[in-house]
């Protein structure tokens, strides 16, 4: 699977602007399954998230002129493009408002019902996760993949903004420490 | 507020977990635009999202990538080229089999017509017959010259399009290569102002005041960098939109309750990473503000008009 050419990200940037169909191949080859893995995470139905990685395509196809390298890296853009648009799925269906989450459950359910389990990819994940503090993923979790606020995870989790805050800054120091090693 | 502070205290990791309200997230950017230790702390969480992100990584079905790519030949900016293509293509398959050479072209012409004279002598005689035989042969003709004029046409569109893509094709790689030296060059200009901000905020006096925006909905930042003991103060517009026409920033010091100007802003420095030294000196004040006033400046600041405003901590 290794792609036979590997371009920076400036490179990638004005290749994708050309829009043929090298570019579209190489994108696909390289960022599908990161983008695919995200939309899966946060709307767990398969066939909703195939259709929202397809409108992710078309929002990082369309879209990459307005792309301004001064704000970030594109790689974090295309990211931000497929949790954005999952997150707006999710909240379109009203499945966020759903129901009280517990944390610990939280944690354990999005591991181990999700479908990506049997991936080797998502042993990585789960062995990272291992790693980490329940307490301190599932607001990583809740945050990024399911798109909640400060506010939100506050209320949620009844605990106060700045312990929200402080965890989230160590579940991130954790992350970075481990993926250092 | 001190840079190691507001690094410690989570905000960054909400900003790239995507769970801060938006006029937060706006003062984050601002602090990134303007300090560096903020924005490599950025770059670094980043790095781990990415990472987490990866591991995270489920490649979809095989089947999509053509899917995908049906639907972005439909929707893409690709649509608006394709037409042109497929009508100069169109040639090729019409007239490839026919020899793209001139001389079969006026070789074909007396081909056709030989057959001629033997039956055109006597027109008269067999008029049911002879025109038919006619038109038969002028559609030949007919067709032999069009064929001709495609392939005449077909190799000329061929050639200058071959030219026009190699010169677009410089062309384009000419302005790549620019767009990334002046990329280059902005860098380094954003380097050197990085450093020189470094600089000027490693003085133990500094204070950075982090001015949010008044209105609901408005991503608006700015930020004031103070040192109290040498009266100096620098502002930065990072977070603001350019002006309208006819109005530009103007910067308040608040001192006991009442807004004191420190001068109006050139309406360039808006959106513009950096801090500028502020002309006047700065003695006291409690907190900072940026109005929005007309060319020139108000002597007070128009009421509604104040759109960021940030107060001195400490």
């Amino acid at each position: 699977m290794a792609p036979a050419v590997t371009y920076s990200e400036e490179q990638l940037v004005a290749l994708l602007q050309q829009g043929s169909r090298e570019a579209f191949n190489y994108l696909y080859a390289n960022y599908s399954a990161v983008l695919y893995g995200i939309v899966q995470r946060v709307v767990t139905d398969e066939n909703t998230a195939q259709d929202v990685l397809q409108d992710v395509f078309v929002k990082i196809w369309n879209n990459v002129a307005r792309y301004d390298a001064t704000k970030g890296r594109i790689y974090t853009w295309m990211l931000n493009i497929a949790r954005n648009a999952a997150i707006d799925k999710l909240r379109s269906k009203g499945e966020i408002m759903k129901g009280k989450i517990q944390p610990d459950e939280y944690l354990v359910n999005n591991l181990h019902q999700s479908k990506v389990e049997q991936s080797t990819d998502a042993i990585g994940l789960k062995k990272i996760v291992a790693g980490l503090k329940p307490e301190l993923y599932s607001i990583v979790n809740m945050a990024y993949f399911k798109g909640y606020t400060l506010d939100e995870i506050s209320k949620e989790l009844s605990i106060p903004l700045g312990t929200v805050k402080t965890r989230m800054r160590s579940a991130m120091q954790q992350l970075r420490t481990y993926f250092k090693n | 507020m001190d840079v190691r502070a507001y690094i410690d205290s989570g905000l960054l990791e909400a900003y790239v977990l995507g769970a801060l309200p938006e006029a937060d997230a706006a003062g984050v950017a601002c602090m990134a635009g303007n300090s560096p230790e903020v924005a490599t702390e950025l770059a670094a969480l980043e790095s781990s999202l990415i990472e987490l992100s990866e591991a995270a990584a489920v490649p979809p079905p095989a089947a999509m990538q053509e899917q995908i790519w049906a639907k972005l030949q439909h929707r893409g900016p690709l649509e608006i080229s394709r037409p042109a293509a497929v009508i100069s293509s169109e040639p090729i398959v019409a007239g490839s089999h026919l020899q793209p050479d001139d001389a079969a072209t006026t070789a074909g012409i007396p081909a056709v017509e030989a057959p001629l004279p033997p039956q055109g002598r006597r027109v008269d005689i067999s008029p049911a017959t002879a025109p038919r035989r006619n038109t038969f042969l002028r559609a030949a003709v007919w067709l032999a010259l069009l064929g001709s004029l495609a392939i005449n046409v077909y190799l000329k569109q061929d050639m200058q399009g071959r030219g026009q893509k190699a010169t677009a094709q410089i062309a384009a790689l000419t302005e790549q290569q620019q767009a990334l030296s002046q990329q280059q060059q902005t860098m380094s200009r954003q380097l050197a102002a990085f450093r020189q901000e470094r600089d000027m905020m490693m003085q133990p006096a500094m204070k950075m005041v982090l001015m949010r925006g008044t209105k609901n909905g408005q991503d608006m930042a700015g930020m004031v960098f103070w040192n109290a003991k040498q009266k100096e103060a620098y502002v930065s517009l990072t977070g603001m939109p350019q002006p309208p026409t006819g109005k530009q920033y103007q910067l308040w010091a608040i001192i006991a309750g009442k807004p004191v100007s420190l001068g109006v802003m050139p309406p360039p420095m808006a959106g513009q990473p950096g801090a500028n030294k502020v002309d006047a000196s700065v003695a006291s004040g409690q907190a900072f503000a940026v109005s929005l006033e007309p060319m020139g400046g108000s002597a007070s600041p128009t009421a509604d008009q104040v759109l960021i405003v940030g107060a001195v901590e400490g």
